[in-house]
């Protein structure tokens, strides 16, 4: 509980989250499970709607979609760790999020809200659990008792013309 | 300091304009089709080099130039005609100068001994004499001719060369005699902003003799008195032994911001020099005589041609000095028809310089235009249209002026080839130097426009190949003419277009590709396996795998392995192919067919299951209706199709691509024609028409896709996938194993 702040606090917080040394994190729903990105990386969010499928697109990607003229690949949060294709509603949002120089979407149930971290408060993985997925984990976080796994982007989805060169 | 920097920038920017000026008009007296302004325009190529060189303290550049323009004026006179030779002895100039740009750009080392060396030769036309001889001379003494202030080399001020030049010279060694030199000094309202001061330059004036300055015209009321302007004149008598030339030089810097003429008062023993100022006036006289040019007139011998044998294109714009797209096309015949009239006219193409991420930002915002307008078509279309025809008419029209529009812009990034391919005789120059061949390059098409992103890429895969072909292509003279071939070898480079796309041709007469060698070094190197029978164009083909090469040695040339698979991968990425054929001992042909633009181009939207996809139209040749009868199963389960006496492949889109897609109906082909291999048939459902699409990059935020060339956004938002047809069918299986080996 004692990750967010008191309104009292709030201005302290601020500076902090200014000043480096608290994180804030865009946190969002998968299934029961939360997740989270820092929330410089993430660009907006947007509804759902229709992808286009691309040939031998790895299974996790839904395919692109047109965001105001470029062309964004959405990639199913829920396919990348292990669980089946998402039934993409209206309800669904993507994600819109930076890695390096590149946007994608990620397909995921809902955003449930905006977290600030201090940096005491990330833990590692439990040495034990390091298996293939927990690799593009950055670090977990407790809030109302619930565990947040944040995302390592670059390592959830790798670009494969990267990884060639 | 920024200042100058920027300066230098649009400096060299303009040095490479009047490069390129001058070697087209150079290259037109190489083929004897010059005339007065051909040499004018050379000559005013090199002079404003020299004008802007000297201003901005670039003394090699400015004395290099001096000596050339000196050479350019006596031909303009008449003084000396021009010869082959003498033509030989300008294009290597022509070169060194475009060296010595790129030497005061700070890259690149111009060779000292070849530039006094060409400087020699031209400082002896400039006599009359042979340049060989002045050639071999300097090589011996290069140093201290350079040195020596009063060899004849520095003055040839314009005014005295054609005096000079011609006649033998008894005086020269000992330089000019002190003589009387009369300026005129006005400056202008810019005089004393620009740094200057009217006195301090009489005062500098004194370093080349002694000098008396009266003054001249009204000094106006004080009331009236403009302190940074200045209404005088003056008239300076300059007693100087020292020689036109450098007073010019000297006063170059000042002649941005004034007047000033120097005439030298006949003297008994000279021709009457009525040829003076000729120097002093001329920075601004190109100027005035380029405004004067006409505009549009479509340069040298080539438009006419072209206009001609384009008559499919009318609508296209290709004259590069055309400068509005959008004018009437109705003007294109007449223009071809005054091409050859125009072709005596040197070209001056009046230009604007933009920046590119200027236009980029446009193209951008026309190619949402384009879609936007897609969106508001289709809405309307699925409208009930009886319900208002003023809006219908409305709707036609604004999709007629967005396709304008978006010409227009794209219009705007096309640029002729020319700027590259002006830059190709000059390697071929050096590689026959350094090879110790003797090759000559044909150009044509350079008119040919195509958009600028292409034009950029283009220099690096040209170079390799006339690298390769210089090196492994054509033979060594002696061995020409033992095989009963000219001396000279020819290569030809040519562009052209060809519907949507642009074909560009290296074609040379050298002996053709060495298949059995090409074959044993592909085994040797585990390319193919040893036991592989390959028609000869697989053969040929092998010469783009990555890291083959069969030079023996390795020459600074090419024999790295590196460079036609670099020229494979550049023209790839470019959206376009390559295509080797050869007959031994006549010669190699390459042919690169790119994409005119990559940003739009007109397609044929179909779907297949719930997906659409976009076939590039120009590729398509028809769509038939689907007839089992029709269709027979080869060994290996390839399926072909009998098409008006053919047998086509037939590519199913959902298994060349990976994808799943609900069928239904499948019930129609589309035919295609592939640049290399004939025509294919595409299964798909159905055909939902043809519109312009904007090119939309899958890499910019996901990576390079297999059968695809990029993305375009249809009418209703969503994403359509544009097929790239011969990747599409090295992804289809039959033809595969093959390809992959290729590749």
């Amino acid at each position: 509980m004692s990750e967010q702040p008191k309104p009292a606090d709030k201005d302290r917080v601020e500076e902090a989250v200014q000043a480096g040394d608290y994180r804030q994190y865009v946190t969002f729903l998968v299934g029961d499970r939360l997740y989270g990105v820092e929330i410089t990386l993430v660009r907006e969010i947007k509804q759902w709607s229709p992808t286009t499928a691309l040939p031998n697109q790895p299974h996790y990607t839904r395919g692109v979609l047109n965001l105001r003229g470029t062309i964004v690949p959405v990639h199913d949060l829920r396919v990348r760790f292990g669980g089946a294709q998402t039934e993409a509603t209206e309800n669904h949002v993507v994600v819109i999020a930076s890695i390096g120089e590149q946007s994608v979407g990620i397909l995921v149930d809902a955003v449930s809200d905006i977290l600030t971290v201090a940096p005491d408060d990330v833990r590692p993985i439990p040495s034990g659990a390091r298996e293939l997925d927990l690799e593009s984990i950055s670090g977990l976080v407790t809030s109302d008792d619930q565990m947040i796994a944040l995302l390592d982007l670059p390592r959830l989805f790798p670009n494969e013309d990267m990884m060639a060169a | 300091m920024d200042e100058m920097e920027e300066f230098l920038t649009v400096f060299f920017q303009e040095c490479e304009e009047r490069l390129g000026e001058l070697q087209d008009n150079l290259a037109l007296m190489v083929d004897g089709e010059w005339d007065a302004e051909t040499l004018n325009a050379a000559f005013r190529a090199v002079h404003s080099v020299k004008g802007g060189a000297g201003a901005f303290g670039l003394d090699a550049l400015v004395e290099f130039t001096h000596v050339f323009e000196t050479v350019m004026d006596a031909l303009r006179s008449d003084q000396l005609q021009l010869t082959p030779k003498i033509c030989q002895v300008l294009l290597r100039a022509s070169d060194m100068m475009s060296a010595l740009i790129e030497d005061a750009q700070g890259n690149g080392a111009a060779d000292k001994g070849l530039a006094d060396k060409i400087r020699a030769e031209l400082d002896a036309l400039a006599k009359g004499e042979d340049p060989d001889a002045a050639a071999a001379n300097v090589e011996l003494a290069a140093p201290a001719a350079a040195e020596e202030p009063a060899e004849p080399k520095k003055d040839e001020a314009p005014a005295a060369a054609p005096a000079e030049a011609a006649a033998e010279e008894p005086e020269e060694d000992m330089g000019p005699p002190e003589r009387e030199l009369e300026i005129l000094f006005e400056p202008g309202p810019d005089f004393v902003r620009s740094g200057h001061d009217p006195l301090k330059f009489i005062r500098a004036l004194r370093q080349f003799g002694s000098v008396k300055a009266v003054a001249d015209g009204d000094y106006p009321p004080l009331s009236d008195h403009e302190p940074y302007e200045t209404q005088l004149t003056w008239r300076i008598t300059l007693d100087t032994a020292v020689d036109l030339g450098e007073i010019d030089t000297f006063l170059i810097m000042y002649q941005l911001a004034a007047d000033i003429e120097v005439s030298e008062p006949p003297s008994a023993e000279e021709t009457p020099a009525t040829a003076p100022t000729a120097e002093a006036k001329a920075p601004e006289a190109p100027a005035e005589a380029d405004r004067k040019e006409p505009e549009a007139a479509p340069a040298e011998e080539a438009p006419a041609a072209e206009a001609a044998s384009e008559p499919s294109e009318p609508t296209k714009a290709k004259e590069p000095s055309e400068p509005a797209p959008a004018e009437p096309r109705a003007e294109e015949p007449k223009r071809a028809g005054e091409g050859k009239a125009a072709a005596q006219q040197p070209r001056v193409s009046k230009a604007l310089r933009v920046e590119l991420s200027r236009i980029d930002r446009l193209v951008n915002m026309v190619g949402e235009i384009v879609i936007t307008q897609a969106v508001l078509s289709q809405n309307f279309s699925d409208l009930d249209t009886g319900v208002n025809v003023e809006i219908g008419h409305a709707v036609e029209a604004l999709s007629r002026q967005t396709r304008e529009l978006q010409e227009s812009v794209m219009a705007i990034r096309a640029q002729p080839v020319k700027s590259v391919f002006s830059r190709m005789p000059r390697v071929v120059r050096d590689l026959c130097a350094s090879l110790n061949k003797d090759a000559r390059i044909i150009l044509s098409g350079e008119h040919t426009e195509v958009d600028t992103t292409v034009i950029e890429e283009l220099s690096e895969p040209l170079t390799h190949m006339l690298r390769n072909s210089m090196d492994h292509g054509i033979e060594t003279p002696e061995k020409r003419e033992a095989a009963g071939k000219p001396r000279t070898g020819t290569i030809n480079l040519s562009a052209e277009h060809r519907g949507e796309r642009v074909r560009i041709v290296i074609e040379d007469d050298g002996a053709g590709i060495n298949r059995e060698r090409v074959l044993s070094k592909a085994v040797e190197n585990g390319i193919v396996p040893p036991d592989a029978t390959l028609t000869d164009e697989e053969i040929d083909m092998l010469i783009f795998h990555p890291g083959f090469s069969t030079a023996e040695k390795v020459t600074n040339v090419s024999g790295r392995g590196v460079g036609m698979d670099v020229v494979k991968k550049k023209v790839q990425a470019l959206g376009g192919r390559v295509v080797v054929s050869s007959v031994p001992g006549k010669g190699t042909k390459f042919v690169i067919t790119l994409p005119l633009t990559l940003a739009v181009l007109d397609g044929m939207t179909v779907g297949v299951g719930n997906e659409r996809f976009i076939l590039p139209l120009s590729s398509v040749v028809e769509a038939v209706k689907l007839d089992e009868s029709n269709i027979d199963i080869l060994p290996g389960e390839v399926r072909v199709m009998r098409y008006r006496g053919e047998w086509l492949p037939m590519i199913c889109l959902e298994l060349a691509l990976n994808m799943e897609t609900a069928r239904s109906a499948a019930d129609l082909v589309v035919v295609v024609e592939t640049e290399t291999d004939g025509r294919v048939a595409i299964i798909v459902d159905e055909l939902l028409g043809q519109r312009q699409v904007v090119l939309k990059s899958l890499e910019a935020n996901f990576r390079r896709v297999d059968g695809v060339s990029g993305a375009t956004i249809l009418g209703d938002g969503r994403v359509a996938l544009i097929l790239d047809i011969p990747s599409l069918q090295a992804l289809s299986g039959g033809g595969a194993l093959v390809q992959e080996m290729m590749i």
